[in-house]
């Protein structure tokens, strides 16, 4: 056992000690029901509630993107069970991501049904990237990354390339279709826990001046997201993307989803996770320290789930953080502001979570020079 | 950005023959308007935004012009110099591919033109750089006189820089120089989510010969998430060229024939 997985054990230890050692709480009948109890109840459904896939799948239907609701509603649950007490179980984990698999790019070709891939070359890519291009379908080809494990297979020829304007078939439709692609390409996709998170229309439009542009449907992408213990990934990883023509053709797919180690790496009780209201006041005031207004930006999305990086990112740990996002009031010039932030307590746990996070996204050295 | 071991920087010819095409470049970013003619929030990634982009645009054999930072950037390195006070010549236009990372903006009536705040106006009318008075890449026809220029790919990384009218905000600019215009429709965002946008499009439209716009939106598929709607903007001499332009041209492409003029634009943006 590692130090992180003996203070965060220690830390559940704790939370289940203090649950459990007031018998005094414990109802005597239906109709005398202690304030405690009263609390663990609440607490329990909100344990539920942070498990927010499932039950929000259920609520929308499996052909509705749920885009961020799981992830919203999983914060309103952290942030309820915090004011209620907090003191209660629900166990919540880190866990270790499967270490990226190598060298299967090329048999991979193969059972994507675009025949055997070969390493293209490019002398300049990423030392991390791979590009591959099928022989038996020469418009095909495949982009990985051996520090994410993402892979994107995309016929050249039709993505984003050549005009394939088309009616739109509706999200059922789209959704169905990508459904069935994913199954046969990716098993964490086809897994139960992935759940429709958006769908992307892609549109053209061409027009001269004082004349009103013709607009019309290019490419739709389908993205699935990865849950875990039913709770979202949030970020930009753990998603499979179907892209498609307006007709339904697959001509590409983004995968950023990799497996994790089943023994988790720590189990964190709720009063080892950070309290969402301070979480979202150390990061309005790292902003405020950037020299950002806020009274000139609204909250617009706040969430909780795991989390999992870019497409070029390194990460082995994935666990769970809050992300806050702002945008400016209307008639501001600003950015929207993404602001993420680890939901553990333990200080040892919360660095290790930072160092990886922020070794991927450095302030470049500045490359600037300076006019005479 | 992170710390890529990249090799050292070679010649264009020698890295991937006969389709290779190196061009000149130059960037600009805003961060910090702390002493500037212009005033405004703050941004945190937009250098990174900047010098991963000229780093994956140096290791594939490209020319750095220049990499100016804040104090710097100034409305006239975007404004054409004959008639507009603007010297774009000696900046943005000297360059075939120039990008700015920054804030956006489009007017709020009138025709949609786009709006960026630099540091200083420096003999433009404001230190709002306005697309109104840029002609970006003139090398025939009125504008490329005394001093033409070069710039066939634009690509700025701030909000609504090819936003619901971009015919408005860069018609005038691409009737005869420019090729293309990439950007995003609506806000980006400052984020560790984008900081590697405009390097991963360098690898997709140089490394792999997409489409730019192919390579643009395949740039911006790792940041969909945060809401970010990336958008692509060309142009043609009929609408069919046009729209043949937007869904076939890549890096492999001549730049215009100077004497040709576009009056018509295609463009692509997604949603949802």
């Amino acid at each position: 056992m590692n130090k992180i997985q003996a203070i965060s054990l220690a830390l559940l230890a704790h939370a289940v000690v203090a649950c459990g050692s007031n018998p005094a709480d414990e109802p005597k009948d239906s109709s005398q029901k202690p304030a405690a109890f009263a609390q663990s109840l609440a607490v329990g459904s909100v344990a539920d509630r942070v498990r927010s896939v499932s039950r929000v799948r259920s609520a929308r239907g499996e052909l509705q993107p749920l885009k961020e609701e799981p992830a919203a509603e999983a914060l309103s649950a952290i942030r309820s069970a915090v004011k209620g007490g907090g003191k209660l179980s629900v166990p919540m984990r880190v866990y270790e991501l499967a270490p990226v698999v190598t060298g299967a790019e090329k048999s991979r070709g193969l059972s994507l049904g675009v025949g055997a891939l070969e390493e293209a070359s490019d002398t300049t890519k990423l030392p991390s990237a791979h590009l591959l291009r099928s022989k038996a379908a020469p418009g095909y080809l495949m982009r990985t990354d051996d520090r994410s494990g993402f892979e994107a297979l995309i016929d050249q020829t039709r993505f984003h390339s050549g005009a394939h304007p088309g009616k739109d078939l509706g999200d059922a439709f789209y959704a169905t279709k990508a459904r069935g692609y994913a199954r046969g390409a990716s098993r964490a996709a086809s897994s139960s826990s992935s759940y429709l998170y958006r769908i992307r229309r892609f549109m053209d439009a061409s027009g001269t001046v004082g004349q009103a542009p013709t607009t019309q449907l290019s490419q739709v992408a389908v993205s699935f997201n990865d849950a875990i213990d039913d709770i979202p990934v949030i970020g930009p990883g753990s998603k499979f993307s179907v892209h498609m023509t307006p007709a339904g053709d697959v001509v590409g797919h983004v995968d950023s989803t990799r497996a994790t180690k089943v023994t988790p790496f720590a189990e964190l009780a709720l009063a080892s996770l950070s309290d969402p209201d301070q979480a979202q006041a150390e990061v309005e005031s790292r902003l405020a320290a950037r020299g950002v207004n806020l009274a000139k930006f609204d909250l617009k999305r706040q969430e909780f789930g795991y989390f999992r990086g870019g497409r070029h990112d390194v990460q082995t740990l994935l666990a769970p953080h809050y992300l806050f996002v702002y945008e400016p009031k209307a008639g501001i010039t600003a950015k929207r502001l993404v602001e993420l932030i680890p939901a553990v307590s333990d200080a040892s746990l919360r660095a290790r979570i930072e160092r990886e996070h922020s070794a991927n996204h450095q302030h470049a050295s500045d490359a600037v020079t300076h006019k005479q | 950005m992170k710390k890529w071991i990249v090799g050292a920087t070679l010649t264009c010819s020698a890295l991937v023959g006969s389709l290779c095409q190196a061009h000149t470049f130059g960037a600009e970013y805003m961060t910090d308007w702390g002493g500037c003619e212009c005033n405004a929030d703050p941004l945190s990634y937009t250098d990174d935004e900047i010098n991963y982009f000229a780093e994956r645009m140096r290791a594939r054999g490209h020319s750095q012009q220049f990499l100016w930072g804040n104090s710097d950037v100034w409305a006239s390195d975007m404004t054409e110099d004959r008639d507009f006070g603007g010297a774009d010549h000696t900046q943005a236009d000297r360059v075939e591919f120039f990008a700015l990372a920054s804030h956006g903006a489009v007017e709020s009536s009138g025709p949609q033109y786009y709006l960026s705040p630099t540091c200083r106006a420096m003999g433009t009318e404001s230190c709002i750089f306005s697309s109104k008075n840029a002609r970006f890449g003139d090398r025939a026809g009125y504008y490329s006189s005394p001093n033409p220029g070069s710039v066939r790919f634009l690509m700025l990384l701030t909000c609504n820089s090819v936003d619901v009218n971009p015919i408005d905000a860069w018609g005038s600019s691409m009737y005869q120089g420019q090729d293309v215009v990439m950007g995003y429709r609506g806000l980006s965002a400052d984020s560790f989510a984008i900081d590697e946008v405009a390097g991963d499009f360098v690898d997709a439209a140089y490394g792999d010969w997409d489409t730019l716009k192919a390579a643009w939106f395949w740039a911006i598929e790792d940041s969909f998430w945060v809401d970010d709607t990336g958008a692509i903007l060309m142009s043609g001499t009929t609408q069919s060229d046009a729209e043949l332009r937007r869904d076939k041209y890549s890096m492999i492409f001549r730049s215009r024939t100077p004497t040709v003029t576009h009056n018509w634009f295609a463009w692509a943006w997604h949603q949802g």
